[in-house]
């Protein structure tokens, strides 16, 4: 590209000098507004702000959730404070769990969504969020962290003002030719056998479950309801078995799955909105229960 | 190693320093090899053996190509020269097209061929065999017709020989060199030499275009993808299209601009490789705007040797074809680039016709200008559609999605960032056309330039994307 348009003498020093003006006053701007943000550029990013806002929290939470895109649908505000959700859209949970060992943070519980557990590890973000030195210095400078981007801000405030309301969510019906279309192909996949290197991602679950066992947190292993005929597929049921044989000397606990006739999904194994929140509220409740019986209580039997 | 990256900062630093250095002073292309077998050799050290192995085939051959008294012999190792350099392309780059082509009539079992199938591709084949190629034929011509000064002593010309062929800045994507620009490059380099404000310049711009769009972009154009296409409404799809074609922009200008910034800094001048390609009336003028080292190649040492436009229209015509068809193909070993290739060759085979039969306004007016820029921009943007999607088929079943998918939701959030991050690539061209016509605004925008560098600073800072690699990386 051409640069000779700009030509101005000593653009250079009035160039950095600018730049640390807007810099510091952005920087100052985040410290003492601390805008609330909810609304991010794409799903990658919101990642990243998830993981962000769990690294640099000053008090870890008792219990964490970690998981894909399905349990990325659970609604954070059903679980107040002392439950996080570290799940990743695109992502697993092996991602988080790698994430929870690499913040050196070993918490009471660790819930362990299964639907897509033999997707690999994110191993680019873990490396970008603990790069040496930066990490630390995204602590203490909040506007070099993905949540407080511009345009996360600027996305924050249109939807306060312009977003659907929540009763308009909760009314949000799933569109029938994606959704048919959607099903189709993840039947399809589902209908195929485990294939070898995904083996090696549950190799890899193993050694994290047994990590954070050893260390005596509590493992519970649940899964997102999902439109039935998935959940009857050959390839759902495979991976049941393969992870019951795997932790069957091991105190764990396991979720009851429900059938996924009373949840609804937008393509077949995506929870829409109501039925987020309504599922949210179970394995809060399910988490209570085992936390308040000492890890012995029984799980909240799902609809 | 990527130039977003930490381990490439800390190279650079490292590099500058010791390159300036008195004790290297008189080693400083030799540095700068070590450094660029570094670079190269980062993550995947094997490759190191084709780039050394292809720089001094290439040293031996040009040498020779240079020193032979006699015309048959250097026509002959000229010619040995570039089948070498286009034999190492079709082995490490073609072998991809065997698979599902002629393997289907070979047994499964046949181990050989899925071995040489599955060679992976060595990233920047594609750039420097041919500036190796571009060093054999500039020493083939007539020695007065080049400014090439080769050394007599083997060893130095070998040493100016790997370092043309490596040089880091530019090694994996470009812009590719020619030799009779960059040989005579070749000296002593002292600090007071730099030229700060190019340097400053062109990594600022370059980090934006690369970390703040491309990389912005290329997380709403992901669901360009198959199947998620599919379920996406029209106006999305056209609009992520549109994104696709001002990240693929940014993503390869502002790795352009980087390898510049760098080659700068150590006193290394690489040529332009974009001039505002986005503002170009004809299919012509967007070639000679975009990619320029790659059309310029193309055009020295393909097209002018097939004989140009000096046989006719209709071997014009055939000659435009074929130079742009071989040149899609250069990009990967997938038909779809091919089909690439066709598609702008054709354009400008038709574009030429129509220009010569009919009466050309020489200079259009405002209006008519707009119209051929907003043509010729979508005639491209349509064209990237198969660098995206490298499976025709996919690429087809897009175009029907944009016809059928009307009734859909659109996905305000993609079409939002879709505009918020192009737009600065739209002001940028536009603010170039400001410029070329005199308009006053101009004077008030340049006197103040340093606020549009310091905003883009301030920018690679707090808004730069998921680091991801270069597109052009691939080729």
């Amino acid at each position: 590209m051409n640069l000779s348009i700009f030509s101005s003498d000593k653009y250079i020093v009035k160039s950095l000098l600018l730049f640390l003006i807007v810099f510091v006053a952005y920087s100052s701007m985040l410290k003492i507004v601390k805008p609330k943000v909810t609304m991010f550029q794409n799903q990658w990013v919101k990642n990243y702000s998830i993981s962000e806002v769990y690294i640099y929290k000053p008090v870890l939470p008792h219990t964490v959730i970690v998981g894909s895109s399905m349990s990325a649908r659970l609604l954070q505000e059903e679980f107040g404070n002392d439950v996080y959700n570290l799940s990743f859209a695109g992502g697993s949970a092996l991602t988080g769990l790698n994430l929870v060992k690499k913040r050196n943070h070993i918490p009471e519980l660790l819930l362990i969504e299964t639907n897509t557990i033999e997707r690999s590890t994110n191993n680019e973000m873990l490396r970008a969020l603990f790069t040496p030195f930066i990490w630390r210095l995204k602590k203490h400078i909040i506007s070099l962290q993905y949540t407080y981007q511009p345009i996360n801000i600027m996305l924050s405030v249109i939807k306060r003002n312009f977003g659907g309301s929540e009763a308009e969510k909760a009314d949000e019906k799933p569109n029938s030719k994606i959704l048919k279309s959607s099903l189709v192909r993840r039947l399809e996949k589902n209908s195929k056998a485990i294939i070898f290197n995904e083996w090696q991602e549950l190799t890899e679950l193993k050694k994290l479950v047994d990590f954070f066992y050893s260390k005596g947190t509590h493992i519970v292993f649940f899964q997102i309801p999902v439109h039935p005929k998935i959940l009857a597929s050959k390839r759902y049921s495979a991976r049941q078995k393969i992870l019951h044989d795997m932790f069957a000397g091991m105190e764990v606990s396991w979720l009851l799955t429900p059938s996924g006739n009373s949840y609804e999904t937008s393509d077949g194994v995506h929870l829409l909105f109501k039925s987020a929140r309504e599922f949210s509220k179970v394995l809060y409740a399910s988490i209570k229960n085992i936390l308040e019986n000492n890890f012995k209580g029984t799980i909240i039997e799902p609809r | 190693m990527l130039f977003n990256s930490y381990p490439f900062l800390l190279l650079v630093i490292i590099t500058f320093f010791i390159y300036y250095s008195r004790p290297f002073e008189r080693h400083q292309v030799l540095v700068l090899i070590i450094s660029s077998l570094i670079f190269y050799g980062y993550t995947q050290p094997y490759l190191l053996i084709l780039l050394c192995l292809s720089a001094s085939i290439n040293a031996v051959t040009s040498y020779a190509v240079c020193f032979e008294k006699t015309e048959k012999r250097r026509k002959l190792l000229a010619i040995s020269g570039v089948t070498f350099n286009l034999l190492i392309l079709a082995f490490f780059k073609y072998n991809r097209l065997l698979d599902g082509m002629a393997v289907k009539t070979i047994s499964e079992t046949d181990n050989l061929l899925h071995l040489i199938i599955n060679i992976p591709l060595p990233v920047g084949i594609s750039f420097y065999t041919f500036q190796g190629i571009s060093l054999v034929m500039d020493l083939y011509k007539p020695a007065k017709t080049y400014n090439i000064d080769i050394d007599r002593d083997f060893l130095r010309h070998y040493k100016k020989t790997f370092f043309f062929i490596t040089f880091f800045p530019q090694l994996v994507a470009g812009p590719i060199l020619k030799a009779h620009a960059f040989f005579p490059q070749i000296s002593r380099k002292y600090l007071k030499n730099i030229d700060t404000g190019l340097v400053f310049k062109a990594l600022v711009m370059g980090y934006f275009l690369k970390s703040v769009i491309a990389d912005n972009l290329k997380d709403q154009t992901f669901w360009i993808t198959h199947p998620y296409f599919e379920t996406q409404s029209s106006l999305t799809l056209v609009t992520m299209l549109f994104g696709y074609s001002v990240q693929i922009f940014a993503d390869f200008a502002g790795y352009s601009l980087i390898a510049i910034g760098v080659a700068a800094i150590f006193g290394y001048n690489l040529p332009q490789n974009f001039n505002y390609p986005y503002i170009s009336g004809t299919i012509a003028e967007f070639w000679s705007r975009w990619h320029i080292s790659l059309s310029s190649w193309l055009k020295e040492y393909l097209y002018i040797r097939l004989g140009g436009n000096r046989k006719g229209n209709i071997r014009t015509y055939a000659n435009l074809i074929t130079v742009m068809f071989l040149g899609g193909l250069w990009h990967g070993a997938a038909m779809s680039y091919g089909v690439w290739g066709l598609w702008h060759g054709i354009g400008l085979a038709i574009e030429r016709f129509l220009l010569k039969h009919k009466r050309h306004n020489l200079h259009p007016g405002t209006s008519l200008r707009f119209l051929r820029i907003t043509f010729v921009f979508t005639f491209v943007t349509f064209g990237w559609l198969l660098f995206k999607l490298t499976n025709i088929n996919e690429a087809v079943n897009y175009i029907i999605a944009i016809k059928k998918n009307t009734g859909l939701t659109n996905n305000f959030s993609v079409i939002l960032n879709v505009i918020f991050y192009s737009l600065p690539v739209f002001l940028y061209h536009v603010i170039y056309l400001i410029k070329k016509n005199d308009f006053k605004i101009a004077e008030v925008i340049f006197r103040h330039d340093y606020a549009v560098y310091s905003v883009m600073f301030v920018m690679i800072l707090i808004n730069g994307g998921i680091p991801g690699e270069f597109v052009y990386f691939q080729f």
